[in-house]
């Protein structure tokens, strides 16, 4: 009986700590951290994002609460991936934080390129300020989790919906588009309406920046690139050529090197009025409304993503923050992590520029308020499920997803600039996909 | 024996990542694959690339020939041009002399930068000089002149280098055979045609080889002009060599094999050219 009793009394004890740890405040759990943690040093691999700037102002407060020193290693999407695979496969184990596109977790995962996290997440030492719970359900499965195993703790969300220019619709008695029809139709009234303007403004640089930008719509017109289930090539299927060509004619209206855009310069062509839509990631709507990046910060509107001839689809993507399986300061990186993506911080990430994925944020008056665009955003969103309901992911969970997009992006953009017509852009793609994937 | 320091490091920085390289090639490892979970496939990358399974193989060879022989030979005959005139006598010669040096001494990638700045077609400077002079826009980058675009580049950065090397070419000429080609009757055309040309002939092949081995591998140029877009109008074999290899598709073996292809185009090439200097320089 006595020894019951024992082990009742620890247990009670264990739990009496674990309460303790979880339910302190940030200052306590930040002298916990600099006691066992101050002092060392973590190195973040990260892409230009209006995220990373929010991240980057929010540092100093961290390193003067835990005495981690953060180092910043920002650049461009397309090097960052590089870069982190090279550290990883070379062994030189530079980065400790990765920010990871919510496309690259499939391939990242099975590579072991970064560590599962529900062991941290799950943890006694997480406080209960963190909330992984609170960030939104499409979020945690949709861009952090890979075969039920979470990944990456996902920082900047994204769906993408269509801003465009009030004062242009109204000077001209147009409504904004509900339709991909109509979205088109907009697009051609408005290219060359004035001098210099164009109809819309997407990303359709060669590779994955092409096959990102028709992803926007594809979904649209069918099941996309892969069938999910089956993992059987689908680009020669009249829904997904269909959709190619509906893409190459509104990129007819867009300013000429649009073959060369990538998020950054159509958000560029349009923050700088020569568009008068642009169609794509919500992310980006803060330099939109920043009245010292933007000269239409306050002409624009927002709708969600227009329906195509098969319903309603919608994007869920977005970038994560994981933790480098290299890394000699696992724990300094979780702190990082924690501090930085917790729900008692989501607020003032905001503030800063940060990207929202909490349903918290979503729902905080205050920031509602100051971004006219978050009821959109909703609406994007319920519109994005329609496409979980069709038992789809809008990034095919696949560990050949950066080939695939590779591919598929790369005859997509020779179509655009008009070397090969749609279809056999479809025809040559579904041949190196069918390469690929019998590997 | 003394050199045995020097050959140890000519091998470790040589010849063990060239052996590498090949070895590469016969493998199917991908970028952050566990090296010890490759395996050997023979030379089944080769025959992917020479059957044309590889798209985009075939056309970035032809592209990369083009570059090579336009750029070689515009940057020749301009180089010859500008060394005949430096081989006068003219006020501020030494100013023109570091114009010259300047975008020789510049790093190619910076290089790149400055001039897709200049080449922007909303900001760029060149485009303000058409649009205030001709009042046309020209989309620089665009599909149609990409291509034309960085071949400019390298002409405006490499033409000064042929042009020292003929320059010093002309200087070692000595002017006997001139004065005995006037005695006899000739004018300029011929004496610099029957006498000009041979003498300089083994220096102007030396630029030759140079600029057709170095614009055969070219790389950091378009790699930060048009990255090799827009579609593949500047895909030159290096930058498709980076991009199977590195990007989003991680195809390191793949992009081992079109290396070594590549290796094999310049080195028959140079050998070619050097074969000719010298039947060339026995008959002079």
């Amino acid at each position: 009986m006595r020894r019951y009793g024992t082990i009742l009394m620890a247990l009670l004890l264990v739990l009496a700590v674990s309460c303790y740890v979880s339910a302190q405040s940030i200052e306590e759990w930040a002298s916990r951290i600099k006691a066992e943690l101050g002092g060392s040093e973590i190195t973040c691999a990260f892409a230009t994002h209006p995220s990373t700037e929010a991240f980057q102002a929010m540092t100093a407060e961290f390193e003067q609460l835990t005495g981690i020193k953060v180092n910043w290693d920002v650049m461009e999407e397309t090097y960052l991936k590089n870069k982190q695979l090279m550290d990883f496969a070379g062994g030189s184990q530079l980065y400790d934080v990765l920010m990871v596109d919510g496309f690259w977790i499939s391939e990242y995962a099975p590579k072991q390129v970064i560590v599962p996290l529900s062991k941290y997440i799950n943890s006694d030492a997480t406080p209960d300020w963190f909330d992984y719970e609170d960030i939104m359900p499409a979020y945690r499965n949709g861009i952090g989790a890979y075969e039920g195993e979470i990944y990456g703790i996902p920082t900047a969300g994204e769906t993408r919906f269509v801003g465009y220019r009030k004062d242009l619709f109204e000077k001209y008695g147009k409504t904004p588009p509900e339709t991909l029809d109509e979205l088109l139709e907009l697009a051609q009234f408005f290219t060359g309406r004035e001098p210099n303007l164009y109809g819309i403004a997407m990303r359709a640089q060669r590779g994955i920046h092409f096959a990102s930008g028709w992803l926007t719509i594809t979904y649209n017109f069918g099941d996309g690139f892969l069938d999910q289930k089956t993992w059987e090539p689908l680009i020669t299927s009249s829904g997904t050529v269909e959709s190619l060509k509906y893409f190459i004619e509104l990129m007819k209206c867009a300013p000429p090197d649009v073959a060369t855009y990538t998020h950054e310069e159509a958000v560029s062509a349009f923050m700088a009025g020569r568009t008068a839509m642009w169609f794509d990631a919500t992310a980006l709507v803060s330099w939109i409304l920043d009245p010292t990046k933007s000269q239409v910060y306050d002409k624009v509107g927002f709708v969600p993503p227009p329906s195509g001839p098969i319903g309603d689809a919608g994007v869920f993507a977005g970038w994560n923050m994981a933790i480098a399986s290299g890394s000699k300061n696992k724990d300094a990186a979780w702190a990082f992590i924690t501090y930085m993506t917790s729900r008692a911080k989501a607020k003032e990430y905001v503030l800063h520029g940060g990207v929202p994925t909490r349903t918290s944020v979503y729902q905080d008056p205050e920031l509602v308020a100051r971004d006219p665009s978050y009821p959109v955003q909703l609406a994007s969103f319920e519109r994005a499920n329609a496409l979980v309901e069709r038992g789809l992911a809008w990034i095919p969970p696949t560990p050949e997803l950066g080939k695939v997009l590779d591919r598929v992006g790369y005859w997509g953009n020779m179509a655009l600039i008009g070397e090969i017509t749609p279809e056999e852009a479809c025809r040559r793609a579904q041949i190196e996909l069918e390469d690929i994937i019998g590997q | 024996m003394y050199i045995l320091p020097a050959v140890t490091i000519l091998v470790l920085l040589t010849l063990v990542p060239s052996v590498f390289l090949y070895y590469v090639s016969i493998t199917d490892y991908e970028l952050g694959q566990l090296w010890s979970t490759h395996k050997l496939i023979g030379f089944r990358n080769y025959h992917r690339l020479l059957s044309g399974r590889d798209f985009e193989f075939w056309p970035s060879v032809r592209i990369s020939i083009t570059f090579m022989l336009l750029a070689t030979s515009i940057e020749t005959v301009l180089g010859f041009a500008i060394a005949l005139l430096l081989n006068q006598e003219f006020r501020f010669k030494s100013l023109v002399f570091g114009c010259l040096l300047m975008p020789i001494t510049i790093t190619p990638s910076i290089v790149g930068q400055m001039w897709k700045l200049m080449y922007n077609a909303e900001y760029g400077v060149l485009n303000y000089f058409t649009e205030r002079l001709l009042g046309v826009k020209v989309a620089w980058l665009g599909p149609e002149l990409a291509f034309l675009s960085t071949l400019m580049v390298d002409v405006w950065q490499w033409t000064p280098f042929v042009a020292l090397i003929i320059y010093a070419g002309l200087r070692s000429i000595p002017s006997e055979p001139f004065e005995a080609a006037l005695v006899d009757g000739a004018n300029t055309v011929q004496s610099f045609w029957y006498i000009t040309l041979p003498l300089i002939r083994p220096l102007l092949m030396l630029a030759v080889i140079f600029r057709s081995m170095d614009s055969l591998k070219l790389f950091d140029v378009p790699f930060v002009l048009t990255q090799g877009g827009p579609g593949s109008a500047t895909e030159l074999l290096s930058l498709h060599v980076y991009r199977l290899g590195f990007a989003q598709t991680g195809w390191v073996a793949r992009a081992a094999a079109t290396a070594v292809l590549l290796l094999v185009m310049i080195i028959s090439l140079s050998r070619l050219l050097v074969r000719h200097i010298r039947e060339g320089g026995s008959t002079v």
